[in-house]
């Protein structure tokens, strides 16, 4: 379980990180959003215990960053936006030189190496040099460094920058069974619907301060105050408009097409169904009826205002 | 017991298992590259050391005094070359090295890894050392001719090549502190040539003993061995300590080992954070090294069984003048401080005993006076049986003192001018305060005094001396005593000036934060 609790970093008068709090617990994947100069990098650099925090703390799986780095780095895996791979190196030696950084045993080095190859589907190119793979592939062989020692939590910042469509799909898989593995990942990225698809739990960021963070619906359902549902019907749009207005649970009515009617219904979904009878008891030919549930993107836009520091 | 395991287990992961240092091993001799290299070294070397031996063969008519004077004069050519060029590659590939893992922002996957910076630097230098005794051993076929040839034995040039590797390590070693904190290949190249040319003239005062009319009996200087311009010499030779014969290269050997552990966790504790057990083993290290230095130098010149040196207070004055000197490399070190960075660089107050050995800014002057008092008791103890210092040696380190006082109050006056731009910026500004202080007067009064005397103007002998506050005639005690309490009201007036400012500065982060 990692456990942030006020994490705070300035750099002179710059405070690029302030009060950042959020909890993980295994099986995690945290989708970290912000603009660039939001203070994600410098939160994951905290956390991979490269920067050291000016106040606040976190620990993870009991350990805390500050007083035993050591410890932690164990438990970590960093992977930075930038690769770091050495040209001159085979693979198979790139995979061995951290596993031996990391203290894993001699004897069990050659038998994790494969593991993670497979994982990452690098095993044709054990013997390969590094300098020679592509992109897509010198970003899977990044993540089997970070998995060499089988850490509990992964630190990815912006994996999928400058990957194509298909790299970032196999990426986006091969996290997903991380966390299907246990693993506690973070993953910073400005793909925002990308992050969507495979984040169970996100955390905005601006100007160092996370704004919101918590389970992906959840943190869609705090902005969005009010459901959005469009109706559809054959005619009789503006009227049905006028027929709803002043109900309960309806805040407001607009028609947004020939035969679309958008209402702002503050109900649960049992009022939904409610609705629904209402306007075909009123003899309303309806043709369709759907809730309007905003994407991450969506709310980013809507709760940040762009500002750096 | 299981703490002296763990200890055990650790060195030899560092020193004998390392994975940069493996990692180096396969890749340092991959390509066409470095055997093409080695080729052309060799040769090279074959090359010069032939034309310059069939220089002396064909002079005709020579004694076979003067031929085996033109033999031993070979192989110091030999060694000599040798020394150039590890003193010319050594830098290279030491700083090339660590600077690659910046080149290729591989840096941080390391330090994310449970691997200290002096596994990583260890496993760099030891990689780099390597390389440099392939280079050497290359060379022994050449060397190998003047055995041959009887220009010197088999035990001299085995001692020799030590004494040359030893250099060469110290070389790298300089090279990697500067390395760490430029991050830029080119900077750290031509900064480590000219560290290891300061390195160069440094230690040819170790030899200043040995240069006095009559030289030296049976016993040399014992830190004879650490100047590249003695080597073929210095690896014939022995000296004594505490009574016992040892040869040369064991006092330079501990020298150096010490030096380098030095630039070791100088370089760990510039990567690391505040309160790290690496600044910690780097102020311990220093304290050791100020103590080793003066009092292997004060034996060498001041124990009975030397007097033939004839050796005075003023010359073991110079020398450990010369040993001191360096630290105001480190000073910018010492003495700045900044808003950024981390609480490394936090003012944490002027004189922060308890934080002596954890190297946040207010450890400063006490680590100062801490380094002079182990230079001070190892004079005194080195000296201690022929007393050729005497009163001396504490007017020297009441100089000392003074004089690191104005260097570290330069410091913070530096940092409470531009703390705002950061520790960087303070560093810069200091370098140029000791410039203008220290150094810049010094130049200006020599051009006067050679424009006075070009003048034929009758000026009292020395007076350019008289006036550099930061040179002590020692012969004079009462010019040196003035001259201490001018540096010490220079240095608490501008402690004064600066150390106003700081409280602003504290006071003004606070309000920031």
């Amino acid at each position: 379980m990692l456990e942030v609790k006020g994490l705070r970093k300035a750099f002179g008068p710059l405070v690029a990180v302030e009060g950042v709090s959020f909890t993980l617990q295994p099986g995690d994947i945290f989708g970290f959003i912000g603009s660039n100069g939001a203070g994600k990098t410098t939160t994951i650099r905290m956390l991979a215990t490269l920067l050291e925090p000016d106040s606040g703390s976190a620990q993870l799986n009991g350990i805390d960053i500050r007083q035993d780095p050591m410890a932690v780095r164990k438990l970590i895996g960093y992977m930075p936006d930038h690769f770091g791979l050495y040209e001159d190196i085979k693979v198979w030696e790139y995979l061995d030189f951290f596993a031996a950084v990391y203290r894993v045993p001699k004897g069990e080095r050659a038998g994790i190496i494969e593991n993670v190859l497979e994982l990452v589907g690098l095993t044709t190119k054990r013997d390969a040099f590094a300098s020679t793979l592509s992109k897509g592939m010198q970003q899977r062989l990044s993540l089997a460094r970070c998995l060499v020692h089988d850490p509990s939590l992964l630190l990815l910042d912006e994996p999928a920058s400058g990957l194509d469509p298909r790299a970032r799909a196999e990426l986006k898989e091969l996290i997903t069974e991380l966390g299907a593995m246990g693993k506690m990942v973070i993953v910073s990225s400005h793909i925002l619907p990308e992050l969507a698809d495979f984040c169970n739990a996100v955390g905005i960021i601006e100007k160092g301060r996370l704004i919101t963070h918590g389970r992906v619906e959840d943190v869609v359902r705090g902005i969005q105050k009010n459901r959005a549902i469009e109706v559809r019907m054959i005619d009789r749009v503006p009227e049905a408009g006028m027929f709803l207005h002043g109900k309960p649970n309806i805040s407001a009515t607009r028609v947004i097409g020939p035969n679309t009617l958008k209402v702002d219904f503050t109900g649960e979904p049992n009022d939904l169904a409610g609705l629904l009878k209402s306007l075909v008891d009123g003899g309303y030919l309806v043709t369709g009826f759907v809730e309007k549930v905003e994407n991450l993107e969506d709310v980013f836009l809507k709760i940040t205002t762009g500002a750096v520091q | 017991m299981a703490n002296l395991g763990a200890w055990v287990s650790e060195q030899r992961r560092t020193y004998f298992d390392n994975a940069g240092m493996v990692r180096e091993y396969r890749t340092q001799l991959r390509g066409i590259k470095a055997p093409l290299f080695l080729v052309f070294y060799s040769g090279l070397f074959v090359m010069m050391a032939s034309l310059f031996y069939f220089g002396i063969a064909f002079i005709s008519n020579q004694s076979i005094a003067g031929t085996q004077q033109q033999l031993a004069f070979f192989y110091n050519v030999v060694v000599g070359m040798l020394e150039f060029l590890v003193a010319l590659v050594a830098p290279v590939l030491a700083a090339s090295s660590i600077i690659g893992e910046y080149q290729r922002q591989s840096i941080d996957l390391l330090f994310s890894s449970p691997v200290g910076p002096k596994y990583f630097l260890v496993g760099k230098l030891i990689a780099s050392y390597r390389y440099v005794l392939l280079l050497l051993v290359l060379s022994l076929p050449v060397a190998a001719m003047c055995v041959v040839l009887g220009g010197a034995t088999w035990k001299d040039v085995l001692s020799t090549y030590l004494l040359v590797s030893l250099h060469g390590l110290v070389y790298m070693a300089i090279s990697i502190p500067i390395a760490v904190m430029t991050a830029k290949a080119v900077p750290a190249v031509m900064w480590s040539y000219l560290a290891g040319f300061l390195y160069f003239l440094v230690s040819f005062s170790t030899m200043i003993p040995a240069m006095r009319p009559g030289g030296f009996n049976n016993s040399a200087p014992p830190l004879m061995g650490l100047s590249p311009a003695s080597s073929s010499i210095s690896g014939r030779l022995s000296t004594e300590i505490f009574g016992v014969s040892v040869p040369l290269w064991v006092p330079a050997a501990v020298i150096v080992l010490l030096f380098v552990r030095l630039m070791i966790l100088g370089a760990g504790s510039a990567l690391t954070q505040a309160g790290s057990k690496e600044t910690f083993n780097l102020r311990v290290t220093g304290l050791v090294l100020c103590f080793v230095v003066p009092l292997l130098t004060g034996l060498a010149m001041g124990g009975s069984s030397r007097v033939a040196f004839g050796a005075t207070g003023n010359e073991l004055a110079t020398m450990v003048w010369w040993f001191t000197f360096p630290f105001f490399i480190f000073l910018p070190y010492l003495s700045t401080w900044a808003g950024s960075g981390g609480s490394k660089f936090l003012p944490n107050g002027w004189w922060r005993m308890k934080f002596t050995l954890r190297g946040t800014p207010g450890s400063g002057l006490p680590y100062l006076t801490c380094l002079l008092i182990a230079l001070t008791i190892g004079s005194a103890i080195g000296t201690a049986s022929s007393g050729i210092m005497g009163p001396l040696s504490f007017v020297y380190a009441f100089g000392i003192f003074a004089l690191w006082a104005l260097a570290w109050a330069l410091g913070w006056a530096a940092s409470s001018i531009v703390w705002r731009s950061g520790i960087e910026s303070c560093r810069r500004l200091h370098v140029l305060f000791l410039f203008l202080v220290f150094v810049l007067p010094g130049i200006f009064l020599s051009i006067l005094e050679g424009l006075t005397l070009s003048q034929g103007m009758n000026l009292p002998a020395g007076w350019s001396e008289k006036l550099n506050l930061s040179t002590f005639v020692m012969n004079d005690m009462n010019e040196a005593w003035y001259k201490i309490v001018i540096i010490c009201v220079l240095a608490v007036l501008v402690w004064f000036f600066a150390e106003r400012k700081r409280r602003q500065a504290v006071e003004s982060m606070r309000q920031l934060a």
